[in-house]
C-alpha cells in the first residue's frame, strides 16, 4: 500500500517543490486589498485611485517634470479676472466602447461630483467649481467660486462618461463600480474575488506598452515579498521597513524610493473635557518620545505641522521645532490644569485621566505598532491609556466623524499637490472631526484659498503651520518614507508622488530572463 | 417513526439549537461592537431579521456590493473543497502508513517517528510561509491549491493525530478475540475489519474537522486564498456583522451536519447504539 501511495504523492511533492519557470506575460502587481470600487467618483482608497489611473483620464494629468500635463483637455484660456477659463478638448477622444468623449461628459462629471446624493468623498476636490457648461462638442466652460490662479493641477479628477448614468445623482451600487467604460490605457477584462484582469483600451489616445494588467490581493506581506522574489508579481506597491533588506538582497527586483504628500498624526478630540485645553494636549505630545515610535516601523522625517518637509509651505522656521519628549514640562503642564499625580496616575477629579485610542485600520500592521507603543508610553507618563482599537473606515466614519466618540485617534492624511488642508483645521472644515477651532487659523486659511499670489499663499499656510504647532490639535507624528518594489524586467517606470500610474503609458515590460 | 430515526431527529433537533444560539451569542457579542446594526436594531430584532434573510434567501448586498448569501456561497466553494481533500489526504497518508506498514509503523526508527510527528506539529500559517518562501508556491493555480490541500492535511498535528488514532483503532482492533479467529481461520481481515474502523474514523475526522477549520482561515489570509477565512476576516474588518455572522452560522452549521453524519453512522454500524437510541426513544414517549 506504501507502494501506491508513493506513486501520486511523488508528483505533488515535485509539483510544490519546483520553483516557478513561468512568469505571467501581464503586468501583475500586488495590493494589501483589492480595489472595491472602479467608479472614480467612490474612491475611497489608495488603491482604488492607483488603478483608475488605469482606467480613467483626468483633463490635465501630472506629467514627469511635476507640472501638469494635457490628457484630455487639448488647450485652455483663463479669464483675466481667474474666476473661469474654457477648456479645449483633444479631437477624436473615444471611450472604450467607441462613444465619443465630449464636453457633455465634463459637464456631466463635475456635476456628479457635486450632487449631495452621489455621495463623493473626493466631493472637495471639486468644489472649487462653481458651473461647468458645456459649449459644443469640445470645449467646456468652467466656472469657479473664487479666483483660480493656477486650475490646471486642481483638474486632476477623472471624467466619467455621461451615457453610462441616469442621472449626476450616482449611487454607489450603479454598475459601474464593476463594469466601467474607460478613457485610460486600459478597460476592464474580468474580475474575481481576488483579482482584477484590465486589457488594452483600443480606443486610448495613450496607447500603453504593457497591454494587459492584473491587480492581485495579497493581504499578507510575507507572500507579497515573496512573489515579488519569484516574478509572480512585477510590482510591489508599498514595501513596509522591515522588508526593505529583504528585497535590496533580491538580485530580480529594485526598491524604488517615492515621496508620498501624506503624514501621520495623533488626533485629540477637542469636545474632550481635558483634551480641549491646550496646556493638555501638549502635556500629552511632551510626554511622547515620537523617534521611538517612528523606529518601530521604519524611515521617516519628523514633523511639526500638516505639511510634508518637502512641502512649500512647511515652516522650517525656528520657532516651530519638532515635538520633544520633556516628561517635567509635560508634568508642570498638567499640574498647572488641576491635575494631580496619584500613584503613578494622572487624577482629574478624583478620577483617572483614561484616553481611548482609535486607529484606522488601514494602517496595517505599522498602526497596530505604533498605536501600541503609544499608549505604553502614555501609560509611562501616568495616563490611563486603554488597548487601541482598530477601526475600519466605515466604522471610522460613523464612531470618529459622525459621533466624535473617541480620544484619541491615529491615522494619516494622504494629499494631492494642493495640498489642501482647510477642511482639516477650519472651524468649518468637512475634515474636522477633532472640533478644533480657532479664529486667527480660520482667518488664514480663508485669506489662503481666496489668495491669488502664490507667494502670499504660502506666508498663509507657513503661519498656519506655525499656529498648528502652537495648539496641537494634533500631535503631528511624521512623514514615511515610502518604497515601491519593482522586478528588473519592469523599464522606464517613472513612480509619481501621490499619483502612482501617471506614466504608466510609457512603462515597459521585457521578457522574463 | 423508527426508533433510530427518532433518535437522529433528536439529535438534528439538538444541532439545529446550538447553530441558532451560537448565532444569538454571535450577535450578543456584536452588540460591543463599535456601528454594530445589532445595537441599533436590539438583539432580537436584528436576529429575527437575520434568519428571514436566511430561509429567503437573500442577507442584503455585502461589502463588495455582491450578495452576502452570494458570497458566502462562493467563498464556501473555494474552502470546502481543500478542507475535504485535506481531509481525504490526511486519511489516505494514514491509512497508508498504518494499514501498509501494520505492526511496523511502532518499529518505525525514533528520530523517523518524531520527524513526521514534528512535521505534523507545525503550525499551519508557518507551512504557509515556507510554501511561500522556500518554494515559491505562486498566488493562483494548481499549485497553491495542492500546496493549501497538503499543508492542512499535514499541520496542525492533523496527520499526526489521524496515524496515531487510526493506528490505536487498528491495535484495539487486532486484539478482538473474533479477529484471532479469522485469522485462524485464513478469513480477510480488511473487508472485515472496515465497518468497524467506519466509525472511529468518522469521529476522529469530524473531530479534526474544526481544527481544519480554524487552520484553512489563516492559510487562506497567508497564501491569499478567496476563501470563507479571508472573507470573513475582511468582514471582521470592513464591520459587514452580517456577513460575518453569516460566515460564522454557515461554518457552525457544517461542523454541526457533519456530527450528524456521524451519528447517523453510528446509527448504522454500532448495534449498541441502535439499542440504546430505541430505548431512550421509548422512554421519551
Amino acid at each position: 500500500m506504501l507502494h501506491e501511495t508513493r506513486r501520486w504523492l511523488l508528483p505533488l511533492g515535485l509539483c510544490l517543490l519546483l520553483p516557478a519557470t513561468v512568469a505571467a506575460q501581464a503586468f501583475e502587481y500586488a495590493e494589501d486589498e483589492l480595489p472595491f470600487t472602479l467608479n472614480p467618483l467612490h474612491e475611497s482608497s489608495m488603491a482604488e485611485t492607483r488603478i483608475g489611473e488605469l482606467l480613467f483620464e483626468p483633463l490635465w494629468g501630472l506629467g514627469y517634470d511635476g507640472a501638469p500635463e494635457p490628457r484630455l483637455a487639448d488647450a485652455y484660456e483663463l479669464s483675466p479676472d481667474k474666476k473661469s477659463m474654457t477648456v479645449f478638448l483633444r479631437e477624436g477622444l473615444k471611450w472604450s466602447d467607441g462613444t465619443p468623449i465630449t464636453a457633455a461628459d465634463v459637464e456631466f462629471t463635475v456635476a456628479a461630483y457635486l450632487n449631495p446624493k452621489s455621495d463623493s468623498p473626493d466631493r472637495s476636490r471639486v468644489a472649487f467649481i462653481k458651473k461647468a457648461k458645456a459649449e459644443g462638442e469640445s470645449t467646456i466652460k468652467l466656472i469657479f467660486h473664487d479666483p483660480e490662479p493656477e486650475p490646471l493641477q486642481k483638474l486632476s479628477f477623472k471624467i466619467l462618461p455621461k451615457h453610462r448614468f441616469e442621472s449626476t445623482a450616482v449611487p454607489r451600487k450603479d454598475p459601474f463600480w464593476f463594469k466601467p467604460t474607460s478613457s485610460g490605457p486600459l478597460m476592464v477584462e474580468s474580475q474575481d474575488l481576488g483579482t482584477w484582469s484590465l486589457q488594452l483600451n483600443p480606443e486610448a489616445f495613450r496607447k500603453p506598452n504593457i497591454d494587459r494588467v492584473k491587480v492581485r490581493e495579497m493581504p499578507d506581506k510575507n507572500q507579497q515579498v515573496s512573489s515579488l522574489g519569484y516574478g509572480y508579481i512585477a510590482a510591489m506597491i508599498s514595501v513596509p521597513g522591515q522588508y526593505l533588506a529583504e528585497i535590496e538582497r533580491n538580485r530580480h527586483a529594485d526598491l524604488v524610493p517615492y515621496q508620498s504628500k501624506s503624514w501621520w498624526y495623533l488626533g485629540m478630540n477637542g469636545k474632550h473635557a481635558l483634551l480641549k485645553n491646550v496646556a493638555v494636549r501638549n502635556a500629552v505630545g511632551k510626554a511622547l518620545d515620537l523617534d521611538e515610535a517612528l523606529a518601530l516601523i521604519g524611515e521617516g522625517d519628523r514633523i511639526s505641522g500638516p505639511f510634508v518637509p518637502s512641502s512649500k509651505f512647511y515652516n522650517h522656521a525656528d520657532s516651530v521645532p519638532l515635538l520633544t519628549p520633556d516628561a517635567m514640562e509635560s508634568a508642570s503642564l498638567m499640574e498647572g490644569q488641576g491635575l494631580t499625580f496619584e500613584d503613578g496616575t494622572w487624577m482629574h477629579k478624583g478620577e483617572p485621566v483614561r484616553l481611548r485610542l482609535f486607529y484606522r485600520a488601514g494602517l496595517g500592521e505599522q498602526g497596530q505598532t505604533v498605536a501600541l507603543n503609544l499608549q505604553s508610553q502614555l501609560r509611562r507618563a501616568g495616563f490611563d491609556a486603554a488597548d487601541p482599537v482598530a477601526m475600519d473606515k466605515s466604522v471610522w466614519n460613523d464612531k470618529v466623524f459622525a459621533q466624535r466618540d473617541f480620544d484619541l485617534v491615529l491615522d494619516s492624511w494622504s494629499f494631492d499637490k494642493n495640498e489642501n488642508v482647510y477642511d482639516l483645521f477650519h472651524s468649518k472644515g468637512a475634515q474636522n472631526f477633532i472640533a478644533y477651532s480657532n479664529r486667527d487659523v480660520d482667518s488664514l486659511l480663508d485669506k489662503a484659498i481666496a489668495e491669488t499670489d502664490p507667494a502670499a499663499k504660502v506666508a498663509y499656510l507657513r503661519e498656519v503651520h506655525r499656529q498648528l504647532a502652537i495648539d496641537q490639535p494634533y500631535v503631528f507624528l511624521w512623514s514615511l518614507r515610502s518604497y515601491t518594489a519593482l522586478r528588473r524586467e519592469v523599464e522606464s517606470a517613472w513612480v509619481s508622488p501621490f499619483y502612482y500610474f501617471s506614466q504608466f503609458a510609457d512603462w515597459k515590460l521585457l521578457p522574463k530572463k | 417513526m423508527r426508533p433510530a430515526l427518532a433518535y437522529l431527529a433528536r439529535r438534528a433537533t439538538g444541532l439545529a439549537a446550538v447553530v441558532g444560539v451560537s448565532s444569538a451569542l454571535l450577535g450578543a457579542l456584536l452588540l460591543f461592537a463599535p456601528g454594530s446594526p445589532v445595537a441599533e436594531q436590539g438583539l432580537a430584532a436584528w436576529l429575527g431579521g437575520f434568519w428571514r434573510g436566511v430561509f429567503a434567501g437573500d442577507l442584503g448586498p455585502s461589502y463588495r456590493g455582491i450578495p452576502v448569501l452570494d458570497l458566502v456561497g462562493r467563498g464556501a466553494a473555494t474552502t470546502l473543497p481543500i478542507v475535504g481533500f485535506a481531509l481525504l489526504l490526511s486519511l489516505t497518508g494514514a491509512l497508508g502508513i498504518v494499514l501498509g506498514l501494520g505492526d511496523r509503523v511502532a518499529a518505525l526508527s525514533r528520530p523517523l517517528r518524531l520527524g513526521l510527528h514534528g512535521l505534523s506539529l507545525v503550525p499551519v500559517f508557518l507551512l504557509g510561509y515556507v510554501a511561500l518562501v522556500v518554494f515559491g508556491v505562486p498566488p493562483d493555480g494548481p499549485r497553491r491549491w495542492w500546496a493549501a490541500v497538503f499543508i492542512l492535511a499535514v499541520g496542525d498535528g492533523t496527520l499526526s493525530d489521524v496515524i496515531l488514532g487510526l493506528d490505536a483503532e487498528r491495535r484495539r482492533l487486532v486484539e478482538q478475540d473474533f479477529v484471532h479467529s479469522m485469522r485462524l481461520r485464513g478469513l480477510p481481515l480488511v473487508r472485515r475489519l472496515a465497518p468497524h474502523l467506519a466509525l472511529p474514523l468518522a469521529q476522529l475526522l469530524a473531530a479534526r474537522l474544526v481544527f481544519l477549520l480554524s487552520g484553512v482561515l489563516v492559510l487562506e489570509m497567508v497564501l491569499g486564498i478567496q476563501g470563507l477565512g479571508l472573507m470573513g476576516y475582511r468582514a471582521a474588518v470592513k464591520a459587514d456583522f452580517t456577513l460575518l455572522v453569516a460566515i460564522a452560522v454557515g461554518l457552525t452549521g457544517l461542523v454541526a451536519a457533519v456530527q450528524l453524519g456521524v451519528d447517523a453512522l453510528r446509527v448504522a454500524v454500532d448495534p449498541r447504539v441502535r439499542k440504546d437510541s430505541r430505548q431512550t426513544a421509548r422512554g421519551s414517549v
